[in-house]
C-alpha cells in the first residue's frame, strides 16, 4: 500500500542535510513500528522515496516522502504514533493513501510556495527595504542560475508564479504584486516565525525549472538597490504542489486519508 | 531552541548538525529543577565521541539522578575552532546550548593519549583556566575519566579531579559531596581534600611527586592528612545489574557506531601481555543472555537502528554467544536486522553466522596474529597458534572467503628479523591454503591476505610496562624489511602489507608511561597550536619537537629505557587490581618465552579477585 507522507523540518533542524533526514525517517519507521516494506536480497532496504532536497538552512512545513507498506491503521493513528517518536522540530502532519499507480512525489513536484524573511540576527534587512520602497515586478528579472556547465544569466520571471505581502502570523497576504490565478488572500502557516512580514513567493519547483527563492529576492535587492545577502533572510518552505486539471495541488491532494 | 551559534556561522562550517543537538532521546530536563549541570565531553569531534558507549552508559546514569542534569560537549571542528577564536565564542552544550563555563562539572573521558591536546582545546575554548591550580571556587570542577586515567600523570595538571574506574560506582558520592559544597561556604581546597577520601578519586593537587637525580620518580607522596596513598580503580561488581542505556541519544549525522551497541562483557580473561584493556578491566564479567535478549529487542525498538552491534574485548568468550547470536538472527530474519559481528574466534560456528549476516564476497576474515612467529606470540601470551589459524583459513575458502586481514605488531620485546620474516611467511602460506583447497574453476578472482603492522606501545598496567619501545626510524626500518619479505614471497601478489604512521605512535608512547613533567610539553604544544593530534591530517611532529625542546624534556627518556625492575613508576599510587608482583612475573614469564594460561583455564592470582565478583569465582558458583 503506498501512502504519502507530509512533514515539518523546523527550528535548529534547518542545519540537518536532506542524505540525514532520510536516515532519520527511516528509524523514526521503525520506532512507530509501521510495517513498511523492504526490497528483496541480501541488504533489504525500506521502499521510501523523497519529493525534493532540501537545501541547508531552510525550514519546511510542507515536506513529502511517500512509502510502501504492507499494513496500515488509520491517519491519526499513524500521525500520533510516529509524532510521538520524534522531536518537535520534526513532525509529521498528514498521512494519505494513494493509488496504486500514483506516480512517485519527486517526479509531479511543479511549485513550492515559501515565505522569505529578514534574518532576525541580521542588520541589514532586505526584505524589509524591499517593501518600503514599494517594489514591483518587472517583466523580466535576470538572475544568476548555476548549472552543470557553470554560470548563466538567465530570465526568471516566467518561474515566478505568485508574488506578495504576507503576515507571517495569520498568513494573510496584505498586498499581491502578483496574484496566482485563484489564490486565496490568506495562506496557510502553523509555524511561528521570527518576524511579522515576509514576501509570500510561489515559483516553480521540480526537476526542470528549479526556481531558488533567494534567486528572487536577490535579484530584486539589485533592481531595487538593496544592500543583499543571502544570510540576511531566511526562507520557510509552506508547500510543494503539482499540477492538477485546476491548477496547483498539493502534494496531499493526490489521495486520502484513511 | 535558541542556538548558540548564529545562522552565519552554522552556515559557514562542514556540518553544522554536530553543534545543535536536539537529536531522538536526548535527555531534556529543566535546568532550575536540578542542582548539579554537568557537562560531559569526549575530546574529539561529534560523530567520534558519539560512537562511544561509555559516553552513553554514563550520560544515561546522571540524568537518571533527579539532581542532576548531564549535557554534551565534543571538541569543536578545526573550522569552527578557528572562528570561536576569532570571534571570542565560548563552547557550549548541545542540550541546552549554554557556554560550559556556566556548568558545574566538567567532565572528560579520557580514550586515549592523543587527545591530550583537545582536553586543552575544550577547557580554554569554555573560557575555564586551563590549569587546576587557578581555578577559583566558581569555576567549573574538571573531572576526567576513562581508561588513559591508569596513568593520569601527564594531564594531571589540568583536572581538579580524575575518577579512576568504571563510571558507574562513585559518581553519585561525589555529587552529593558537591551538592554541599556549592552551598557552604566550603573552599575549593576542602572539596577536592574530600573529595580524594571517596573511592576511586585523585586529585592530583593533593599529592606530591620527588624525583631521583637521573629523572626518574623517587616518591609520590600525598600532601595532606587523610588523603589515601594508593587510589583503587572502581570495578562495577553487580555488572548484570549496573544502568544500561535503554534509550541511547540517536546522532542525526552518520557517526562511526551507527548502529544498537550491547555491551555483553566487560574484561578479558585472556591476558596478551601487551593489552591494557585486558589487565585494568579484570576480572572479566558478563552479562546475562535472557537480558541481553531484552535488551536488543528494546534498545532496536526505542532506535529504529536496523543494525546492532555486540560489545566487548573478546566476544568468543562470552560463555552464551551461540545462543545470543542465534536470537540476533532470527530477529535478522523476521525484523531486517542486522548484526554486525566482532571480531570472532574463526571456527565453524562463526562462519556459518558471518555467512549469513555478511556478503561473503565483500567480507574478509580477520585475525589478530599481534606476532609473525609462535615464539613470539608466546613472548606476548598470544594464544593463537598457527594450526589454528590454518584451519580456520580452510574452513572459510571451502566456504567461499577470498579475503584475510591479518593484524601484526612491530617491535615488540624480543622481536628478530626471523619474526619479521614470519610475517610475510604466514601470509605466503595461508595463499597457498587458498590455492590448496580452492579449485580453480571455483575461484573468483584471487585470493587477497591484507597484513597490516602497528607500532607496538607499552602501556602501564600490563606486563610489558618495564619494556622499551623501538624509535621510529627503526619501526620504519622493519616496516620495510617486511614488506620486501612479503614482495620476495611467491605469492606476493596475493598479499599486500601496509604500516601505521610512526610519529603519532612514538607520541603515544611518550604520554602513556609519563609523568606530571609532560604536562608543560602538552601545554607548550597547545599554545603552538597542536590540536587533532589523534588525526594524522592535523598532527604536526615539529610542534612537539619543539614543546620538547624548550622544556627540556627529552621524550625518549620516556620510551627508549628498559626499566629496572623494581623503578618506582609514576603511576604506582593507583591501584588497578591487577598487582605489580603479578605483572612482574608476567614480564620475566615472557622473557623465558612462557605462557599463562587463561582466567577460565587456571587463575593466576593476579590480584583483581579482590574485587570480590567475575570469573575469579565463576567455578566456585
Ligand atoms: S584473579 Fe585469577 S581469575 Fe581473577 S582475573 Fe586474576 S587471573 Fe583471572
Amino acid at each position: 500500500m503506498k501512502l504519502r507522507i507530509k512533514y515539518t523540518k523546523t527550528g535548529p533542524l534547518r542545519y540537518i542535510s536532506h542524505l540525514d533526514v532520510m536516515r532519520f525517517f527511516q528509524k523514526a519507521i521503525r520506532r512507530a513500528g509501521f510495517d513498511v516494506s523492504y526490497t528483496k536480497g541480501f541488504s533489504p532496504h525500506q521502499i521510501i522515496s523523497f519529493a525534493a532536497p532540501m537545501p541547508l538552512g531552510m525550514t519546511s512545513e510542507g515536506e513529502y516522502f511517500d512509502g510502501e507498506f504492507n499494513t496500515v491503521t488509520n491517519t491519526a493513528d499513524m500521525v500520533e504514533g510516529i509524532n510521538e517518536t520524534m522531536p518537535p522540530y520534526i513532525q509529521v502532519l498528514d498521512i494519505i493513501k494513494l493509488e496504486d499507480k500514483a506516480k512517485p512525489s519527486m517526479s509531479i513536484v511543479a511549485a513550492s510556495d515559501y515565505v522569505v524573511y529578514d534574518n532576525p540576527q541580521s542588520e541589514v534587512r532586505p526584505v524589509s527595504n524591499l517593501i518600503s520602497k514599494g517594489f514591483e515586478l518587472p517583466d523580466e528579472l535576470v538572475a544568476l542560475k548555476k548549472t552543470k556547465s557553470g554560470e548563466k544569466t538567465e530570465d526568471i520571471r516566467p518561474y515566478i508564479y505568485g508574488l506578495g505581502l504576507m503576515d507571517t502570523t495569520s498568513g494573510e497576504i496584505s498586498r499581491w504584486i502578483l496574484k496566482p490565478e485563484g489564490a486565496s488572500d490568506r495562506v496557510k502557516i502553523v509555524t511561528p516565525l521570527e518576524e511579522p512580514v515576509g514576501l509570500y513567493m510561489l515559483l516553480s519547483a521540480g526537476s526542470i525549472n528549479n526556481l531558488k527563492p533567494e534567486a528572487v529576492s536577490g535579484g530584486l535587492a539589485k533592481l531595487f538597490d538593496c544592500p543583499y545577502s543571502a544570510g540576511d533572510e531566511r526562507i520557510h518552505r509552506l508547500d510543494t504542489f503539482m499540477n492538477s486539471d485546476t491548477g496547483f495541488a498539493s502534494l496531499d491532494k493526490s489521495g486520502e486519508r484513511f | 531552541m535558541k542556538l548558540a551559534l548564529p545562522d552565519r556561522i552554522l552556515m559557514n562550517i562542514e556540518k553544522p548538525a554536530r553543534y545543535i543537538g536536539q537529536e531522538v532521546n536526548m535527555a531534556v530536563k529543566d535546568i532550575n529543577s536540578v542542582d548539579v549541570r554537568v557537562a560531559m565531553c569526549f575530546p574529539d569531534v561529534y560523530e567520534i565521541g558519539m560512537s562511544y558507549l561509555g559516553l552513553q552508559i554514563l550520560y544515561d546514569l546522571f540524568n537518571r539522578y533527579e539532581d542532576c542534569y548531564c549535557e554534551r560537549v565534543f571538541s569543536p571542528w578545526p573550522d569552527l575552532d578557528k572562528v570561536m577564536r576569532e570571534e571570542n565564542i565560548k563552547l557550549f552544550t548541545l542540550e541546552t546550548q549554554t557556554p560550559v563555563c556556566d556548568m558545574d562539572w566538567l567532565g572528560i573521558t579520557i580514550q586515549y593519549e592523543m587527545c591530550y591536546t583537545n582536553i586543552l582545546q575544550v577547557i580554554d575554548l569554555s573560557g575555564i583556566p586551563l590549569l587546576a591550580k587557578d581555578r577559583k571556587k566558581g569555576d567549573a570542577i574538571v573531572i576526567g575519566g576513562g581508561p588513559c586515567t591508569v596513568n593520569p600523570e601527564p594531564v594531571a595538571d589540568f583536572f581538579d579531579i580524575i575518577y579512576v574506574g568504571e563510571g558507574e560506582v562513585s559518581y553519585r558520592n561525589l555529587l552529593d559531596l558537591y551538592k554541599q559544597y556549592k552551598n557552604s561556604d566550603m573552599t575549593r581546597e576542602d572539596f577536592l581534600h574530600e573529595a580524594s577520601k571517596l573511592p576511586g578519586i585523585y586529585s592530583p593537587s593533593l599529592y606530591d611527586v620527588d624525583y631521583n637525580e637521573d629523572g626518574t620518580v623517587r616518591e609520590i607522596r600525598p600532601l595532606r592528612e587523610g588523603v589515601p596513598e594508593k587510589i583503587v580503580w572502581q570495578d562495577v561488581l553487580d555488572f548484570e545489574n549496573a544502568p544500561y542505556p535503554m534509550k541511547p541519544v540517536i546522532p542525526y549525522l552518520k557517526v562511526t557506531q551507527d548502529r544498537v551497541g550491547l555491551e555483553i562483557m566487560r574484561g578479558c580473561i585472556r591476558g596478551c601481555r601487551f593489552c591494557q584493556a585486558g589487565m585494568i578491566y579484570r576480572p572479566t564479567r558478563q552479562k546475562n543472555v535472557d537480558m541481553l535478549k531484552k535488551y536488543a529487542k528494546e534498545m532496536l525498538k526505542n532506535t529504529g537502528y536496523e543494525e546492532i552491534n555486540l560489545s566487548s574485548l573478546s566476544s568468543s568468550d562470552y560463555d552464551k554467544l551461540d545462543e545470543l547470536l542465534t536470537f540476533l538472527i532470527e530477529m535478522r530474519d523476521n525484523d531486517h536486522v542486522n548484526v554486525s559481528l566482532p571480531s570472532l574466534r574463526v571456527d565453524a560456528f562463526s562462519l556459518d553466522v558471518m555467512s549469513k549476516v555478511q556478503d561473503i564476497k565483500k567480507s574478509s576474515l580477520t585475525f589478530a596474529c599481534e606476532a609473525g612467529t609462535q615464539r613470539l606470540r608466546n613472548v606476548i601470551n598470544k594464544g593463537l597458534t598457527e594450526e589454528y589459524i590454518m584451519e580456520g583459513c580452510r574452513q572459510a575458502f571451502v566456504g567461499g572467503w577470498d579475503k584475510v586481514k591479518l593484524y601484526f605488531m612491530l617491535g615488540l620485546p624480543t622481536e628478530t628479523e626471523e619474526d619479521m620474516l614470519g610475517i610475510a611467511e604466514l601470509s605466503q602460506r595461508i595463499s597457498e591454503c587458498f590455492f590448496d583447497n580452492v579449485p580453480k574453476e571455483q575461484r573468483n578472482g584471487r585470493v587477497m591476505i591484507t597484513a597490516s603492522a602497528s607500532y607496538f606501545v607499552p602501556k602501564p598496567f600490563t606486563p610489558f610496562q618495564w619494556a622499551s619501545m623501538i624509535r621510529p626510524e627503526e619501526f620504519t626500518r622493519r616496516a620495510h624489511a617486511v614488506k620486501d619479505a612479503c614482495n620476495s614471497m611467491r605469492n606476493k601478489k596475493s598479499i599486500r602489507f601496509i604500516y601505521h604512521d610512526a610519529d603519532i605512535s612514538i607520541l603515544e608512547g611518550v604520554f602513556a608511561r609519563g609523568d606530571r613533567r609532560l604536562s608543560k610539553v602538552i601545554l607548550r604544544a597547545y599554545e603552538k597550536g597542536a590540536i587533532y593530534d589523534a588525526w594524522s591530517e592535523f598532527f604536526k611532529p615539529a610542534i612537539y619537537d619543539e614543546a620538547f625542546a624548550e622544556c627540556g624534556i627529552d621524550p625518549y627518556f620516556y620510551t627508549e629505557r628498559t626499566r629496572p625492575e623494581d623503578e618506582v613508576f609514576p603511576w604506582d599510587h593507583i591501584d588497578v587490581g591487577v598487582t605489580r608482583s603479578f605483572l612482574l612475573n608476567e614480564w620475566r614469564l615472557s622473557q623465558q618465552e612462557k605462557v599463562t594460561p587463561n582466567c577460565r583455564e587456571k587463575c593466576s592470582g593476579c590480584g583483581a579477585a579482590k574485587y570480590g565478583g567475575g570469573v575469579c569465582y565463576e567455578a566456585k558458583n
